[in-house]
């Protein structure tokens, strides 16, 4: 009895010694790097703002900076490449809206709608890969938020608080040096920081210079999401249940990612979805469906602030499929923003705001400057190649339908009606033989029948352009092309099914930048524009170098008081840093 | 030590039922996911006398894309004759002409043991303002780059008989290299002969250059493999500029 006891002990050892190897092969998430092919283990990516100030009257503009680091590298992330960022309160979301960072950086502004209600407010950060990990590992920062026109001030918050998975070590000394010429400034009076940092790093920081509130918040926290080391840990002790979500939510570092999942009663993987956007050339992304009915569509350029079309092209095959698009958007923890409580010595500080706010209103003065469109267009080459033909059709005289276009100007091509459907058919020029079933665009963008065509005239068709041979596309084979283009009036929703989706523009915001007005002439401090600014001073992207003095410039207002000038960033070396400093406008 | 036996083998199902799955389920292969697509059209040969392809067949590769994406492993062949990249679809077997100004450039293995073989798609002019559009075998890449052209030309029509019908079709025959010398800026110099002589018409301004170097290497000039280390000399002492 003894003896099997003892096999017994030695068996279980062994299996408990194998078992490891065979049942938890990856203990997380494994992804092939898009660029090398090299598998990357956990990407860590954290993120963290900057932003200009912590309260903000409804309708003013919040100015920000994003930072994206790789605690794997300890260094910016050139993983991700873009950021989603929202405003929510305990209620709801307020705004939302995607951020291109590049090198680990993104920066812009966001105008907070002017009927928002006082209290407490979250923005919060994340990119698409840092949704694996669940909502405890997004950025979360509460702002205090005020009604211009809200008299009772009943909810007016301490406003700053992050949330607790943000407890992290004091940073110590960043190196980071930040001084003004004098302590005290007059109205309209230029200041000039300097700032220079130690040793042989260089640095991307962020400056903000904004009129202090009467109980100053204690910032000391303000770079722990970057030297944090509790939240990795989180990462890494995932519970299993957490681990079942894994891979659901890919990398984007080549373009923007839409994912969905096609309902179907009867099979889910293998139906091919596509995507087209109306356009001048033909255009056309699919994907499969995998085993859980999802797919996937990466973006390039060409396909920003466009209207986007996803459809199910075989819709005979098909019939009960449905499309049902992923929101990036999703955030359900909303309460980690803390209970309001009245600080009567914020009061008058917050009067003071909503009136210059109510001043500012009053003259329309908008303090940003975008950047106009980034570099984020591009031409997509046509799914066409080189057209057969091509013609136009103002050059002949009009015709009524789409059936005496054909007769009359496309000897290749054929139009017949087959039941209540009408069939084109294309002869292919090299075998003269009529090729059945090509592929029909319309504005660039992929149909399924042109029965809703067929009336279309010269007065709505601009030009019809036709490939005689087979084209192929990745896997797709189409049997020649007939490319429609109408007139503008023409709406292409017309030509997708219910089962079809119409998306609205992916919009990526540019980088906007403050503008401080320049008082170095005398004629123009004459202004008759109040300048109350609060803000002074925000530049979200200084250069800093190493052992190197860097100035920045800008006028002080008529608004009376401190100010309190605050640096961030993140070294070449990976180390957050940020500094403090004030002076006073009399 | 049979009863230890029989426990083990009891314990082995155990194994099993409390394995986990992998947390993942998938390795999520962004780059195959996301891999660009090939566009072309259906590309039917030419019956000929002769075969029209690089090394006679066509081979996995992968083929960069002038959008900068790589598309992996596909069935692709140089085709000499007409100068087209032709890619053997999967499952139908059908070939398709590879849009020939959407190709950078394109890798064959062409056998396991052996070095890939690369081409480029070689876009600009010539010393001599003549448009250079076409593929060509990357021999050197360096400030200095060299190419080869591995073309087959039309020779002579000959009689076919298939058995049912006696047609005419084209005998065709791989022609010696060309070797293309790249310059900065998309501009090439063609070598039609190699030999020194040549060499020195084609880069008359640098010809003393030249000869001292050659001399002092004591470098022929008699095949391919001589005018590599002739081009790389020249990225060594940089002669060209």
């Amino acid at each position: 009895m003894k003896r099997i006891f003892i096999y017994l002990l030695i068996s279980i050892t062994l299996l408990c010694l194998i078992q490891p190897s065979v049942s938890s092969a990856s203990p997380v998430p494994t992804i092939l790097d898009a660029g090398t092919g090299r598998d990357n283990n956990l990407l860590k990516e954290r993120i963290y703002i900057h932003t200009d100030r912590e309260i903000y009257i409804a309708g003013e503009y919040l100015f920000f900076k994003v930072y994206l680091y790789d605690e794997g590298e300890k260094k910016l992330s050139l993983n991700s490449k873009f950021a989603y960022i929202l405003i929510t309160n305990r209620d709801k979301q307020i705004t939302q809206l995607c951020l291109p960072i590049t090198g680990g950086i993104g920066y812009g502004s966001l105008s907070l709608p002017d009927t928002l209600r006082t209290g407490p407010y979250q923005v919060i950060a994340y990119t698409n890969w840092m949704r694996n990990f669940g909502e405890s590992c997004f950025f979360r920062k509460q702002l205090l938020i005020v009604n211009r026109f809200d008299e009772n001030l009943t909810s007016v918050t301490q406003a700053v608080t992050y949330g607790n998975e943000w407890k992290q070590k004091q940073e110590k000394s960043t190196g980071l040096k930040i001084s003004t010429a004098r302590i005290s400034y007059h109205q309209h009076e230029k200041v000039i920081l300097n700032l220079s940092l130690q040793g042989s790093r260089n640095a991307n920081v962020s400056i903000s210079v904004v009129e202090k509130p009467p109980d100053n918040i204690n910032h000391t926290d303000r770079l722990k999401a970057f030297s944090a080391s509790d939240t990795i840990n989180t990462l890494m002790n995932i519970s299993r249940k957490d681990d079942l979500k894994m891979c659901n939510y890919l990398l984007e570092d080549k373009g923007y990612i839409i994912s969905g999942y096609v309902q179907n009663p009867l099979s889910r993987a293998g139906i091919l979805v596509r995507l087209s956007t109306p356009d001048t050339t033909d255009n056309l992304m699919y994907s499969t469906t995998n085993e859980s009915g999802r797919f996937f569509f990466q973006l390039n350029d060409f396909y920003y602030n466009k209207d986007l079309y996803i459809s199910i092209p075989d819709q005979i095959k098909e019939p009960e499929s449905d499309l049902i698009l992923e929101d990036k958007y999703v955030f359900h923890n909303d309460h980690n923003l803390t209970d309001t409580t009245t600080f009567n010595q914020y009061v008058p500080f917050i009067k003071k705001c909503q009136t210059i706010a109510s001043i500012n209103r009053a003259y329309n003065i908008q303090p940003v400057r975008n950047v106009p469109g980034s570099a984020r267009h591009s031409v997509s080459r046509s799914i066409s190649g080189k057209p057969d033909y091509k013609i136009l059709l103002a050059d002949y005289v009009p015709l009524k339908d789409f059936y005496e276009i054909v007769r009359e100007t496309l000897p290749y091509v054929r139009l017949r009606k087959n039941m209540n459907n009408y069939e084109v058919e294309i002869l292919d020029r090299e075998n003269k033989i009529f090729m059945k079933n090509p592929a029909v665009f319309l504005n660039g963008m992929l149909i399924n029948n042109i029965d809703n065509m067929v009336s279309f005239g010269s007065d709505k068709i601009r030009r019809i352009e036709t490939v005689c041979h087979t084209r192929v596309s990745g896997s797709m084979v189409f049997n020649g092309i007939l490319s429609v283009f109408t007139s503008p009036d023409v709406k292409n929703n017309l030509f997708f099914d219910k089962h079809s989706m119409h998306l609205p523009p992916i919009s990526l915001i540019n980088h906007s930048y403050y503008t401080n007005p320049d008082y170095s002439d005398p004629e123009k401090k004459i202004n008759r524009y109040p300048d109350f600014r609060q803000l002074l001073y925000w530049n979200p992207s200084l250069d800093l170098s190493g052992n190197q003095n860097i100035h920045a410039e800008f006028y002080t207002s008529d608004s009376k008081g401190t100010y309190i000038i605050k640096v961030e960033g993140i070294a070449s070396d990976g180390n957050p840093m940020s500094c403090e400093a004030n002076f006073d406008v009399r | 030590m049979n009863r230890f036996i029989i426990v083990l083998m009891l314990e082995w199902p155990l194994l099993f039922a409390s394995g986990q799955d992998d947390p993942c389920n998938c390795k999520v292969d962004q780059r195959s996911l996301f891999e660009s697509v090939l566009t072309g059209q259906s590309f039917q040969m030419k019956k000929t006398s002769g075969n029209q392809f690089f090394h006679d067949g066509s081979f996995k590769g992968d083929i960069i894309l002038t959008s900068g994406d790589t598309v992996r492993n596909k069935q692709i062949g140089y085709n000499g004759y007409e100068d087209e990249l032709i890619w053997t679809m999967p499952g139908s077997l059908r070939m398709i002409e590879v849009d020939k100004e959407t190709v950078a450039r394109f890798i064959l293995h062409t056998a396991d043991d052996e070095i890939p073989v690369a081409f480029k798609h070689l876009h600009g002019t010539t010393s001599a303002d003549r448009k250079v559009d076409f593929f060509a075998r990357i021999l050197l890449e360096d400030s200095i780059s060299l190419y080869a052209t591995h073309n087959i030309q039309f020779d002579e029509k000959i009689e076919h008989n298939d058995g049912s019908a006696v047609t005419l079709i084209d005998r065709i025959e791989p022609i010696p290299s060309v070797y293309y010398l790249g310059l900065n800026n998309n501009n090439y110099l063609e070598i039609k002969h190699l030999r020194k002589k040549y060499l020195y018409i084609t880069l008359p301004d640098y010809k003393d250059a030249i000869r001292t170097i050659l001399i002092k290497h004591h470098q022929p000039l008699r095949n391919e493999r001589d005018l590599i280390r002739i081009v790389q000399l020249f990225n060594v002492y940089k002669i060209i500029k």
